[in-house]
Formats: structure tokens, C-alpha cells, sequence
């Protein structure tokens, strides 16, 4: 009992602002416990789930890839353009695949290559992945029709949709991977103390390129999970998401310092997002106030877990 | 000795850029003995070892394993070989747990899934903490939540587990206490007797007697002598280390004045790391404070000084209270605090000597509030002579400088802010001999000039030397207090561990 | 010490020109110089500010959104019939608000700068769009617009204000305690903070300036516009950072200067100059701009190939 108060004690923070938000929505709004509801929102949060995922790890590393919203939106993009060439789709898929892993290397190049410091090489590749997802699409929306779309965002078994399926099956595989591999202790590593590294003669390079690589590839579903809800490819689709997956991260408990946390509390992050997002839609408020709203929840979010975690002592 | 050497040194040699780290070093390290390798900051005794280690590569001469010849890419690689290291820094990852530590690298795998034996990992470290009797330390929470002597001693298991043949201890001791100090040589004692050769790096001389066989005396990257412990009176030791007559080691002369400078009136955090502690000092005087890692020396130091803010208690400086403090006021009302850590908190190491010099008088060396480049150089000029500070050009980095010239640069700094109470926490670690005894000259003038010391250490000789009264600390309290007249180690040692009370 | 790492950048400057006046007639002469300064005046004056911040070894990434914020505000007090000088006023105020709010969220409660303004940029563009209301603000008074596209005696009055501003600010960081503490936090906070040095007000101090110059930045842009609209200074976001960045300030803090961020912008400016006159589609400049900017940044690297580079690309230490 005591061991289970202990670990209760041990969620993170965004935890209790899922549980609270969820009871300020289920009393303003209509049918907000309804499963159909309920399932939407789970629908909504696959995306980012998926690209908090591959985010989790560069946070780990103490960097954040503020590249990955326009590698999302690139990719979504790009899915349609090549099934609109007549590609066959599993085929694209793997192109899809291949081009966020070769994003992700690009990134990991100049990061360990160039020496340059994350949040500038992220910056400056978000600039040349947004323009590159315009040109592709001739500043358009392009649209394709096809029934994998309708399938992976809107069916499933037990009325979850296929996309909360493929998005739980990145969580928990990441999970394992930071739990259970070699390769997540050496993540933690290297974003703890990477001497230690250095002093067993493991890569810190190697390390650092195969993070930015798996935040690449977890981009590249994501980016497909979004387009099959949005079916259109759009050079703005995945706009913010860098900021948001940060902040769901964070608000998980991972810390920018010192290789804390892990992705377990990052769905609770990604869940308040979305509710977020999802529950001011239904409470009427106009879209143009939402960026600035979800903007100062999301920092007062992570002002607030700074807060709770310096006052318990083991903070930054 | 007919026995043959288990790692052989011939000729070797080291260049970093604008020092010869290694010069021509000829070493032997039998197997089954403890060899101590002394010498000043600098003397390349780290060097020595990070080429035995391959941290680093030597560039002349050859290094000789079990007869063969070896050069080794990683510390990783020399450990596989059974050349393992516990480094002065430490090597743990915060968040990942003791037995994750422990085998970092060189997880054991279920099968070929690639999945770690989470089990067996668990099992084997409880074994290894066994043997070093310190099976009470928590597997499960993360290492950042030990202590700083816990987190030691898992360093040292995690050498052990690769069951060395070479094992290089690089200031092992630092933050143990003596008890667990004791417990570390023991082991130290069986791993001889078992014919593991082991290399002992230590700044601290009566270490060398207790557990050392022989000695290596290095200065300025060559080997200097090597000679059995015992051989050498310590001031002979000294002389060889340093390179020249060290006759007075701690020196005091003043008498200190009447009235209280600085009283301390049962303050208290709020992390209750420190409870209810009085103290004061007087101007030309140096208090001490002795206590073992973790009783909240420093903890006190930061609360008086400001940095942290204290739940209750009253602090006066000349019989005026002080409250609200912060780092700024203090240092305008005179107060300074060289703290234990130069790097994080004493020095910006890549900005030049003549800024650091002036970085804590700012307002009260440039009173306009504009400054010129030049008058800063003539400013840091002055006090980098009258230190002794050993640069050709103050406009250097600070990096550039020794550890000990680094320490006189913060003195610099505080002498600069016109100080008056010196809060010194550490003054003398990672320091050589040469620049200590420096050290210690200019606090005794500092205080005869009318200044006060507060001196915090974890060297107990250095604290008798050095101070006319002392406080004990222990576990957040002041457990007692001396007069220079009646000290003793023992019985500051047992006001440390609260064995019996006085 | 400083090393005089902007001297590098003067000499990508060199080069450049000597380059491109080979490829293009175009390029050498009086007119495009002119227009070369006139194009980096906004620029120049959004880079300046951030300077400082980055000196602590921070940044501001919200630099572009507040110019943007700032101008719309200016614009809709303008259009309100308010006098110049009071909507200029009015609206710096905003530069200075959105300043300390980064100050606070980075000196107050610790958040990695780059995390916080980050978010500040998301939440003052989207309070732009709100001042916008999704709409464009045309036809400001012309006393207002001659500040963005007047000239004295030649001299664009834009490049006036912005070496007016760079005097100042080089006064400012070279030249007092307050720049010294700058300085000195940038390359140590702790032991600033040891050493009795205010990191709070100082930290405030370079935020609220970098803040203002946002806003002076955003007003001209209207002014030179003469059009105010929530996304106006998009284009801005990575060039204010990159002019800074190749100027030669280091992003880890305590090295670089004001001077090495003029040479920055400068040296920014002209590329896109290049690109303009060889007529090369928007798009594919933002990409163009995105590469070189890193083969840049890279080059800038390679002078630090000596340090370990983990404490380069990571966190600054607390």
C-alpha cells in the first residue's frame, strides 16, 4: 500500500491536469464522456504521441529537434505527392519511412559532424524542410482519396482507431527501448554524464546520430498517422508540433537535465495537449484565439512542473 | 625484487600543446603491491595513468602489459584487459540505478534478444557489495539520490567487478570518511594480498604510510625517484614533490581582537540541512569548521553568505542585524565566499584573469559605472603581482593557469572586492604543496591585516594548523566547539561522528 | 578572452562580395549598396538586441513575433487617429512586457531559454493574430511610413536609427558594469552569482532591451511596409538568430559583440540580395537561406574542433 501511494506520488505532473481538465470538460460540455468522444480525442493525440515518442529522446540528450513539425508536414506532403504519382502505397510508405530516416541523419550529421548546437541546427533544418515541403506542393493543399486513410484514422477493433493502436505500439516499443536495451542506457548516458561514455569507449556520436535518427522515423509515422486524419497534404499540417511534442515531454516528467525521465509520462503530456486543443474546439472558442491560449497553458504547464520540482528538492 | 613487472613504462612521453605532460617516464608496477604515485598538481601523475588506460595516447616510448606490448584506444578496452580506473571525477549516470551503473556498458543480455538480464544484473552487484561491505546501500533509486561517498564506493565496485589485475585509484578518498576510508584500504589490503598491482594517486601524505609499499615522486613530467614508504621522512617528501625547502608549513601569528565581527544566531534551512547553528567570529581571526561530508558545512556557509535563504535565525555583522540577504549585498558589505568548487563557482575559466580579478568589485573599482580596459588590466596587474600569480599577460584565459594559481585568482578577486570576512570553503584542495603553503602565508596576513577568516575543511591537520578556534558540525548541528588550545584529532574526530559526546 | 571571431565574418563578407561582383554586374554598385543597407536596417536593429541576451548565453526566439505584435498594435493605434510619437510609445510597451516576461520564465523560474521563448513566440504571434482579428492594416500616415522609408541628406533614416542604436548598445555592452555582468554571466552564471553580481536584474536588463529593440524593429517594419499584419515578420524567426550567430557570438555566452553581429547581418543581408537580383523564387530562398546558413554555422565550428563538442550543442550548465 505504501510502495503503491509512493509510486502514485511519482506521476507527473500532467497526470493531474488530464484528471482535472477532463473533469472541467466532462461538466461544460455535452456527451464529453460519450465513448465516441472519447475515442476522437485518442484519435486526435496518435500523431503526436508518435512524434513525442522520437522527441523524448532528444530531450533525454538535453536538446530539443524543432524540425520535426515541418518534417511532418513535409511528410504528409510528400505521402501524397508520391501516391499521386501512382506509386503503390506500400512502397511510398517505405519511402516515407526512409525519408525521415534520411532527415533525422541530416540532422545528427551536422549535429555531431558540424558541432553545432542542437536548437540551431533544428532551426535552421526546419527552415529548409518547410520550404521544401512548398515547393513540393506548389504552396497547394494536395489532395489524394484512398481507403487506408479512412481505415487507419477511423476504424479499428473496439471503436479505437487503428492509428491509437499504432501509436500505442510506438509508445510502448520506445519504452522497452529506454528500459530494457542497451540502447536506452546509453541514451541516459549520454544526456546524464557523457564521459562515462567516453570512458567505456562507447560513441557519443553514434549515440547522438541514431537519436536523431529515431526522432526522424517516429516523424515519418507520425507525419502518416496525421495525413490519414487529414487527407490532404499541406505544407502548414504539422505547424507547432516541435513546440507541442517539447512541451508534452516535458510536462511528462522528462527533464532537460541530466537524462531524468522517460517516456511514460509523455502520454499524459500528449493527453493534456490534445484535450486541450480538442475541448476549447467544442467549448465554442474561435480558432484565431487558440495558438495564443495553448501557448500559455503549455508554458504555465511547464512553469508550474519547474515549480513542483524544485520545491521537492531534486529539480534542476 | 626477482618478481616481474605486471606493466611496464620505458621512455614514455606526453606533449600537450605547450607542455611536455610526460618526459622520457621509465615505470614499473609490480604485481601484489601498492604503489602510491605523489606529486604536485600538474606533475603528470593523471597523465601516467590515462596512458596506461589509453584515454590518451603517448607519443614516444612503449608501454609493456604482462611483457607485451600494448596501446590501448579506450578506457573500455584496457578494462577488458583487466586495467581498470576510479577516476577523481566520477563516472556515475544520475538517473540510471546502482546495478545499471555498475555494468554501464557491458550489459548482460537474456539470450540474444538484446534485452538486459535485469535479474542477473541485480544479483551480481548485490554480490560485489558484499565483498565491500556496503550491502545497505538502496539498488533501486537512482544513483543522484546517494551520497557523495556512497556514489564513491559504487565507483570503486564497478572497478572491482571487471576483476582487475591493474587496478588506479585517483584520489579515492576524497569524500569518504575515515571510517569508510578504513574499510576501503582493507579492501585495498585483500586485493594485494590476492596480486592485483594497484596504482594509488593521492594528494594526501599520511595516506602514504598507511597502505602505500612504494613511492613514486613525480614533478613536471618526469619521474623524480621512486623509493619504499618509510624511507623518506615527510619533509624529505615534500622536498622531492615540490623541488624545494618547504621549512614552515602553517604558519600564525595574530591575536585576534576582542569585539564579534560576523554572529551567527541559531539560523536554520529550509531543507533542515542545518539546525539552529551559532556561531561567531572576530576580525583577525580564523574560525574553523570540521565535520564529515553531508553535516551541512557548506550548507551553512551558503546560508550565511546569502545564496540560499534561511528559514529562521538572525545574522549581525558588527552588531548591526543583517536581514534579507543575497549574494550582491553581502559582497558589498565585505563579505566574500571562495567556494570548494573553483570551476562552477569561483572562476568564469574561459574569460581572462583580469576579468575574473574584478568581477566581485565591479561597483566599488569603477564607480562611474563605465569601465575602461586598461584601468581593469592595471587593477589585475596589481593584485596578480602582489599574489604571485604565475602569468606572463593577465589578459589570458584562466584556463591556462595551474590549479593553484586558479585559487589566487579568486583570492585576487575578493581582495579586489575589499573583503573583510573571507568565507574559504576547501581553500587548499586539488592545490600542490608549493602554492598551499602560499595560501596559507597570505591567510595569516590577511586576518593580521584586520581581516577574518570562516575556513571550512575536510583536512583536519590543515584546520589545527591553521585556525585559532574551530566548530564541530554533525548532521546539520553544531556539536561543539575548541580553542586551539585543546585540540586533538581524536577528539574532533568523535564530535564528527557523534561517537561520544565532550 | 574575446577572440576577434568576427573577423572571420568580415571575411566572408569580403569574399562574398568579391565573388558575386565577378558574377553579376548588377551586383557592384552605389544603387544595390544602398539597398543593401536599407534591407538590413530591420534586421540589423532585431539582431542588435538579441546580442545581449545571447551574451548570457540564452536566447530569444520570440524576437520576430514581438516585432510583429508591436506592429500591429502600432498600426491599429495609428489607424485609431492616435499621434505618432504616442502609438510608438504606446506600442514599445509591448517589447518591454513581452521582455520581462522572458526574463522571468529564464532568470525567475530557470526554464532553458530556448524551451520558454519558444513558447512566448507561439503566444505573442497568436496574440498578434488576435490584435488582427485575421485582417491587414493599409495606408498609415506618412509621417509615420518616412521612418521606414525616408532618407536624410541620402542616408536612409532606417540606417540612421539603426547605427544611432548600435553606438548605444556597443557603448552599453562594452563599455559598463552592466555589459560586464553580461559578459561575465554568459560565461559563468554561478560564479557571477558568487561573486555578488545581480543575475536577475541584469538577466531582466538584456531581455527588456532585446525586447525594445523587437519592438523599434516591428514598428519600422511597419513603417517601411507601410502595412501592419500578424505574420508580417515570419521570414525573420531564423535570421535574427543566424545574423547573431555568424557575427560570431557564441551561442554558450561570454563571447562576441555587437560589432561582430553587425558584420552578421550585413554578410546575411547580401545573400539574399544575390539571391533577389539572380531572380531566385522566395521558396527556394528560404531553403537556399537554411543551407547556408549551416555550411556557415559549420565553418564557424571548426574553430572549436579542439573542445569536446557535447558541452557545444548541449544545455549551458545552470
Amino acid at each position: 500500500m505504501k510502495k503503491w501511494f509512493h509510486q502514485w506520488k511519482q506521476c507527473p505532473p500532467a497526470f493531474y491536469m488530464v484528471v482535472a481538465l477532463s473533469l472541467f470538460f466532462g461538466s461544460q460540455i455535452d456527451h464529453y464522456w460519450s465513448w465516441s468522444n472519447i475515442s476522437n480525442i485518442l484519435s486526435q493525440s496518435a500523431p503526436l504521441l508518435v512524434l513525442a515518442c522520437g522527441q523524448t529522446l532528444v530531450v533525454l540528450l538535453q536538446g530539443t529537434d524543432l524540425s520535426l513539425g515541418a518534417m511532418i508536414s513535409f511528410q504528409c506532403v510528400l505521402w501524397i505527392y508520391l501516391l499521386n504519382q501512382g506509386i503503390p502505397l506500400l512502397v511510398s510508405v517505405l519511402l516515407i519511412v526512409l525519408s525521415g530516416t534520411v532527415m533525422g541523419a541530416l540532422n545528427g550529421f551536422l549535429v555531431t559532424r558540424g558541432k553545432i548546437m542542437i536548437f540551431i541546427v533544428t532551426l535552421a533544418t526546419q527552415n529548409i524542410f518547410k520550404s521544401a515541403a512548398l515547393l513540393l506542393s506548389g504552396n497547394q493543399t494536395l489532395y489524394y482519396r484512398h481507403d487506408i486513410f479512412r481505415i487507419i484514422a477511423k476504424e479499428g477493433p473496439f471503436h479505437i482507431t487503428w492509428s491509437v493502436w499504432i501509436g500505442l505500439l510506438c509508445f510502448f516499443f520506445t519504452m522497452l527501448l529506454l528500459r530494457r536495451t542497451k540502447f536506452g542506457m546509453r541514451i541516459k548516458g549520454l544526456g546524464g554524464n557523457p564521459e562515462a561514455l567516453t570512458f567505456s569507449g562507447i560513441s557519443i556520436a553514434k549515440y547522438t546520430m541514431l537519436v536523431f535518427v529515431y526522432a526522424g522515423i517516429m516523424a515519418a509515422v507520425a507525419g502518416m498517422l496525421l495525413c490519414c486524419r487529414i487527407e490532404s497534404g499541406n505544407s502548414n499540417a504539422g505547424n507547432g508540433m516541435e513546440f507541442t511534442s517539447v512541451a508534452a515531454v516535458l510536462l511528462g516528467g522528462t527533464s532537460l537535465r541530466e537524462g531524468r525521465g522517460g517516456v511514460e509520462g509523455t502520454i499524459f503530456g500528449v493527453l493534456l495537449i490534445q484535450m486541450l486543443k480538442s475541448g476549447l474546439m467544442q467549448l465554442g472558442v474561435s480558432s484565431i484565439y487558440q495558438t495564443a491560449i495553448i501557448g500559455i497553458v503549455v508554458l504555465l504547464a511547464i512553469v508550474m512542473d519547474t515549480l513542483v520540482k524544485e520545491k521537492s528538492g531534486d529539480g534542476a | 625484487m626477482e618478481r616481474k613487472p605486471i606493466l611496464e613504462m620505458k621512455k614514455v612521453s606526453k606533449q600537450f600543446p605547450g607542455v611536455k605532460a610526460l618526459d622520457q617516464v621509465d615505470f614499473c608496477l609490480y604485481p601484489g603491491e601498492i604503489h602510491i604515485l605523489a606529486g604536485e598538481n600538474g606533475a603528470g601523475k593523471s597523465t601516467l595513468s590515462k596512458c596506461m588506460l589509453g584515454i590518451c595516447q603517448h607519443e614516444e616510448g612503449v608501454i609493456l602489459y604482462k611483457g607485451e606490448k600494448v596501446s590501448f584506444h579506450s578506457a573500455g578496452e584496457a578494462a577488458g584487459k583487466g586495467i581498470v580506473a576510479v577516476h577523481q571525477e566520477l563516472s556515475m549516470i544520475p538517473y540510471l540505478n546502482v546495478s545499471q551503473n555498475i555494468f554501464f556498458g557491458r550489459e548482460p543480455t537474456i539470450g540474444h534478444s538484446g534485452l538486459i538480464d535485469q535479474r542477473k544484473m541485480t544479483e551480481d552487484t548485490k554480490l560485489i557489495l558484499q565483498e565491500l561491505n556496503c550491502s545497505d546501500i538502496d539498488l533501486q533509486v537512482p544513483v543522484k539520490k546517494l551520497g557523495i561517498a556512497e556514489q564513491q564506493m559504487i565507483e570503486i565496485a564497478k572497478a572491482l567487478s571487471f576483476q582487475p589485475q591493474i587496478l588506479i585509484l585517483d584520489e579515492p578518498t576524497s569524500s569518504l570518511t575515515s571510517h569508510e576510508i578504513q574499510s576501503l584500504f582493507q579492501k585495498l589490503r585483500q586485493l594485494k594480498a590476492r596480486g592485483v598491482a594497484i596504482l594509488y594517486i593521492s594528494h594526501r601524505m599520511e595516506e602514504y604510510e598507511q597502505i602505500g609499499d612504494r613511492i613514486t615522486v613525480m614533478r613536471d613530467g618526469k619521474r623524480i625517484k621512486t623509493v619504499k614508504t618509510g624511507d623518506l621522512s615527510e619533509k624529505d617528501l615534500i622536498r622531492l614533490i615540490v623541488g624545494r625547502d618547504i621549512h614552515e608549513f602553517y604558519q600564525r601569528t595574530m591575536v585576534p581582537d576582542k569585539k564579534d565581527y560576523l554572529r551567527v544566531i541559531k539560523i536554520s534551512d529550509k531543507k533542515h540541512k542545518v539546525n539552529a547553528c551559532s556561531m561567531n567570529v572576530k576580525r583577525g581571526e580564523i574560525v574553523g569548521i570540521a565535520g564529515l561530508m553531508g553535516a551541512g558545512r557548506t550548507e551553512l556557509a551558503r546560508l550565511i553568505f546569502g545564496i540560499d535563504k534561511p528559514s529562521s535565525g538572525e545574522v549581525y555583522f558588527d552588531d548591526k542585524k543583517v536581514t534579507g540577504r543575497s549574494p550582491e549585498y553581502m559582497v558589498k558589505n565585505g563579505v566574500g565566499f571562495l567556494t570548494e568548487d573553483r570551476k562552477r563557482t569561483g572562476l568564469a575559466i574561459n574569460a581572462s584573469i583580469a576579468w575574473n580579478i574584478v568581477a566581485a568589485g565591479l561597483q566599488s573599482l569603477f564607480p562611474t559605472k563605465i569601465i575602461s580596459e586598461k584601468k581593469n588590466t592595471l587593477i589585475a596587474g596589481k593584485y596578480a603581482d602582489q599574489l604571485n600569480i604565475a602569468t606572463p599577460d593577465v589578459k589570458r584565459s584562466v584556463g591556462e593557469l595551474s590549479g593553484g594559481n586558479q585559487q589566487k585568482v579568486v583570492i585576487a578577486k575578493w581582495l579586489a572586492a575589499n573583503t573583510k570576512l573571507l568565507i574559504f570553503d576547501e581553500p587548499t584542495r586539488g592545490i600542490d604543496v608549493g602554492a598551499k603553503t602560499e595560501i596559507y602565508k597570505w591567510m595569516d596576513q590577511f586576518v593580521s591585516e584586520g581581516g577574518a577568516i570562516l575556513m571550512i575543511s575536510s583536512d583536519l591537520q590543515e584546520l589545527m594548523g591553521m585556525c585559532d578556534r574551530m566548530y564541530v558540525m554533525r548532521q546539520g548541528t553544531i556539536a561543539g566547539s575548541m580553542t586551539k588550545e585543546s585540540y586533538s584529532a581524536a577528539a574532533i574526530g568523535q564530535m564528527m561522528m557523534g561517537e561520544k559526546e565532550i | 578572452m574575446r577572440k576577434k571571431r568576427h573577423l572571420y565574418t568580415l571575411a566572408a563578407l569580403i569574399i562574398l562580395v568579391i565573388i558575386s561582383s565577378a558574377i553579376n554586374q548588377d551586383f557592384f554598385s552605389v544603387s544595390n549598396f544602398v539597398t543593401i543597407l536599407r534591407q538590413s536596417g530591420i534586421l540589423l536593429i532585431l539582431s542588435l538586441g538579441l546580442t545581449g541576451v545571447v551574451l548570457t548565453g540564452n536566447i530569444d526566439l520570440s524576437v520576430g513575433s514581438v516585432a510583429a505584435l508591436t506592429g500591429c498594435v502600432c498600426g491599429k493605434l495609428l489607424v485609431a487617429q492616435m499621434s505618432i510619437g504616442t502609438s510608438i510609445m504606446l506600442s514599445m510597451g509591448v517589447g518591454v512586457f513581452a521582455g520581462l516576461c522572458n526574463g522571468i520564465l529564464v532568470g525567475v523560474l530557470n526554464l532553458p531559454s530556448f524551451v520558454a521563448t519558444y513558447g512566448m513566440n507561439m503566444v505573442v504571434s497568436g496574440l498578434a493574430v488576435i490584435v488582427m482579428n485575421g485582417g491587414v492594416i493599409y495606408g498609415l500616415p506618412e509621417g509615420f511610413t518616412n521612418l521606414g522609408i525616408g532618407s536624410i541628406k541620402g542616408v536612409p533614416v532606417l540606417i540612421i536609427i539603426a547605427g544611432v542604436l548600435f553606438l548605444v548598445l556597443r557603448f552599453l555592452y562594452q563599455y559598463t558594469i552592466f555589459g560586464r555582468r553580461i559578459y561575465m554571466i554568459g560565461y559563468n552564471k554561478q560564479a557571477a552569482r558568487y561573486s555578488g553580481i545581480p543575475c536577475l536584474k541584469t538577466l531582466l536588463g538584456a531581455y527588456i532591451v532585446c525586447g525594445l529593440t523587437g519592438s523599434l524593429g516591428g514598428i519600422l517594419l511597419t513603417a517601411r511596409l507601410n502595412a501592419a499584419d500578424a505574420g508580417m515578420s515570419e521570414t525573420y524567426g531564423l535570421q535574427i538568430v543566424a545574423a547573431v550567430v555568424l557575427g560570431g557570438t557564441s551561442l554558450l555566452g561570454g563571447e562576441g559583440s555587437v560589432t561582430g553581429t553587425v558584420m552578421g547581418t550585413f554578410l546575411l543581408t547580401m545573400i539574399v540580395n544575390i539571391m533577389n537580383i539572380n531572380g531566385i523564387d522566395s521558396n527556394w530562398q528560404n531553403f537556399a537561406l537554411g543551407i547556408i546558413i549551416l555550411i556557415l554555422v559549420w565553418f564557424d565550428g571548426l574553430s572549436f574542433r579542439n573542445s569536446l563538442y557535447l558541452s557545444r550543442i548541449r544545455l549551458p550548465p545552470l
